[in-house]
C-alpha cells in the first residue's frame, strides 16, 4: 500500500532538511525559467511585432494616367484583393500636400509642377508577403498602373531578424537548458545524498522505493512549482520596466506565464530524474 | 491467514564482509518462534553485520539466511520490503525523522505500511504510555534524552506487534534506568510471544534467560 501522505511529508522535510540547497535549487530554477521565458518572450514579441507591423500595412498603387476610369478600375481590382480593408482614392494634389507639409518645403514651384503621381491606397487587415507580391505583380501589369510601393525590404529585414533571433535562441536556450539541467540537478542530488541515513533507516523499516520514489516527486515539482512562480514574477517586472523605461506597453499572456511556470516545473522534474533515479544507500 | 513459521531466523554457513574482508565466517544458528536470543561481541565483531543481513542490507556470499519462512537473498525488492515491514527493528545509533514528533516517530512502521491516521495515533499514544514519553509526544526526537530516545526506539519497533524484534545494542550507553526501562519494554513484547534477537557486548539481568552466543573472529559460538 502506497503511503502518499507520508511520502508528501518526507519530501517536505527533506526540502526542509537543507534550506540552503532548497534556496540553490528554486533559485537556478527560477533563473532558467525566466532565462527561457525571457528568450521566449523575445520572439513573442518579435512576431507580435511583425503581426502589428502587417496589420498597419499599406500599399500605395500609383497611377499611370489620373482619370476616372484608370482610377475607378484600380479601385475596383484593389478592393478584391484579399485581406485588403480600405481603399481609398488620393489625388496627386493632395499627395503633394501631404510631402509639402511633412517637408515644410514648397515643392511645385522647385520641381516645376507636381512630381507627384495620384495613388489607389489599400489597407490590409492582414497580408503576407508572397501574397502581396503576386497581388503586386498583378497591378502592375496593369496599363492603369505605374508602379506599386510597398515596404517589401523593410519586410524582408524584419523576417530575416526574426529567423536570427529564433534561430540563435534556439542554440542559445538549448545551451541554457541543459546547463540548468546539471547544475538543478546537482543541488537536488546533494541534498537527497545529504539524508542517505534517513532513507537507508526508512528503508530498513519497509519504505518501498515507490514510496520514496514520490518522495523525490514531490521534492522536484515543489522546487519546480516555487521556481515557476518566481519566474513568472521576475517576466512580469521586467516587462512592466521595459513598458515604463521604454514607453511602449508590452504584456505577455496567460498562456505564456503558464508556459514559463511549467517549463521550471518541467526543469526541475528532468533535472532529479537525470541525477537521482534511486534513493542512495549508505 | 498462515501460520508463522516455527523457526523465525535460520543461517546456515552464511560469509559477509566489505570487500575483501570477511566480517561473519561459516555463522550458523536458529531462532524459534517466541524465542530470545542474545548475540555477544566485542565492537567490531559483527554484530550489526549480522543485523544487516538479517534485514537483507547486506549481501551474503556465500550460505542461506532464512527470515520468517522466506530465503531473504531471493527476495524481489517487493518482497523484501514486506519483510521487513513485519520486523521491529531497533538501531544501534537512535535513527529518527528529526523534523517529526515523537508521536509521529512512534508510529512510523504503521504509516509505512499504509494504516489510517487515526489507528496510527491511537497505537502511538498508546506506545508512548507503555514507554513513559507520553508528556514527550509533541517534542521532536533531538530533544529527548539518550535514554528517552532509547525507549522512542524499542516503542516505534514493537508498535505492529512484530513477530521478530532485531535490537542492535539496544542499551549501549544507557544509565541503569533507562536500561531497566528498555529491558521492560523488550519483556513485554517477549511475553506476547515475540521473538528477540538482541546483540550487545555486555549482558543485563534481562539477557539471563536468552539463548546465548558469542561472535568471535567471525564465528558464533552457541553459549548456553
Amino acid at each position: 500500500m502506497l503511503s502518499i501522505p507520508l511520502a508528501i511529508r518526507l519530501g517536505f522535510g527533506l526540502l526542509r532538511s537543507r534550506p540552503t540547497l532548497t534556496i540553490l535549487a528554486v533559485g537556478l530554477t527560477a533563473l532558467a525559467a525566466a532565462v527561457l521565458g525571457g528568450l521566449f518572450g523575445t520572439v513573442y514579441l518579435l512576431r507580435s511585432l511583425q503581426a502589428e507591423f502587417m496589420t498597419a500595412l499599406t500599399v500605395e498603387i500609383e497611377l499611370a494616367h489620373d482619370t476616372d476610369a484608370a482610377r475607378a478600375r484600380v479601385m475596383s481590382e484593389a478592393e478584391n484583393w484579399p485581406g485588403a480593408e480600405f481603399v481609398q482614392y488620393v489625388s496627386a494634389d493632395n499627395v503633394l500636400r501631404e510631402v509639402e507639409a511633412e517637408t515644410g518645403e514648397n515643392l511645385a514651384p522647385l520641381f516645376g509642377g507636381n512630381p507627384f503621381p495620384a495613388f489607389v491606397r489599400v489597407r490590409f487587415g492582414h497580408a503576407e508577403l508572397a501574397t502581396l507580391d503576386s497581388l503586386a505583380r498583378a497591378a502592375e501589369a496593369l496599363p492603369e498602373v505605374l508602379r506599386v510601393v510597398y515596404p517589401r525590404t523593410l519586410w524582408t529585414d524584419l523576417e530575416r531578424l526574426a529567423l536570427r533571433v529564433r534561430g540563435s535562441f534556439g542554440w542559445i536556450g538549448g545551451l541554457i537548458a541543459l546547463l540548468a539541467l546539471g547544475l538543478i540537478g546537482f543541488s537536488l542530488r546533494a541534498q537527497v545524498r545529504n539524508l542517505r541515513a534517513t532513507w537507508e533507516f526508512l528503508a530498513l523499516l519497509g519504505l518501498s522505493q515507490r514510496i520514496l520514489g514520490v518522495t523525490l516527486l514531490v521534492q522536484r515539482l515543489t522546487v519546480g512549482a516555487l521556481g515557476g512562480l518566481l519566474a513568472c514574477g521576475a517576466l512580469a517586472l521586467l516587462a512592466a520596466a521595459y513598458s515604463l523605461f521604454l514607453l511602449r506597453p508590452i504584456s505577455f499572456p496567460f498562456w505564456f506565464h503558464i508556459t514559463v511556470w511549467l517549463t521550471a516545473l518541467a526543469l526541475a522534474a528532468v533535472a532529479g530524474m537525470l541525477t537521482t533515479r534511486r534513493i542512495p544507500a549508505k | 491467514m498462515t501460520e508463522p513459521p516455527s523457526i523465525i531466523i535460520e543461517l546456515a554457513n552464511v560469509v559477509s564482509g566489505y570487500g575483501a574482508r570477511a566480517v561473519l565466517t561459516g555463522v550458523s544458528f536458529s531462532v524459534r518462534k517466541g524465542e530470545l536470543v542474545v548475540v555477544e561481541g566485542a565492537t567490531g565483531a559483527g554484530k550489526t553485520t549480522l543485523i544487516r543481513l538479517l534485514l537483507g542490507a547486506q549481501p551474503c556470499r556465500a550460505g542461506m539466511v532464512r527470515v520468517l519462512g522466506g530465503d531473504v537473498a531471493r527476495h524481489t525488492p517487493e518482497a523484501l520490503t514486506s519483510m521487513r515491514r513485519q520486523i521491529g527493528v531497533v538501531f544501534q545509533s537512535p535513527q529518527f525523522l528529526a523534523q517529526e514528533t515523537v508521536m509521529t516517530n512512534a508510529g512510523l512502521p504503521l504509516q509505512i505500511a499504509g494504516v489510517s491516521a487515526e489507528v496510527c495515533r491511537a497505537r502511538a499514544t498508546r506506545a508512548l504510555m507503555d514507554a513513559g514519553l507520553t508528556g514527550s509526544a509533541r517534542k521532536h526526537p533531538p530533544q529527548l534524552s539518550g535514554g528517552e530516545q532509547a525507549r522512542l526506539q524499542i516503542a516505534r519497533a514493537l508498535i505492529h506487534q512484530p513477530q521478530l524484534v532485531l535490537a542492535d545494542e539496544p542499551f549501549a550507553h544507557l544509565d541503569p534506568d533507562s536500561t531497566a526501562a528498555a529491558e521492560e519494554l523488550l519483556a513485554t513484547a517477549h511475553a506476547r510471544g515475540a521473538a528477540i534477537l538482541i546483540t550487545t557486548h555486555g549482558p543485563t539481568r534481562f539477557l539471563e534467560r536468552a539463548a546465548r552466543y558469542r561472535l568471535d573472529n567471525g564465528r558464533l559460538i552457541g553459549l548456553t
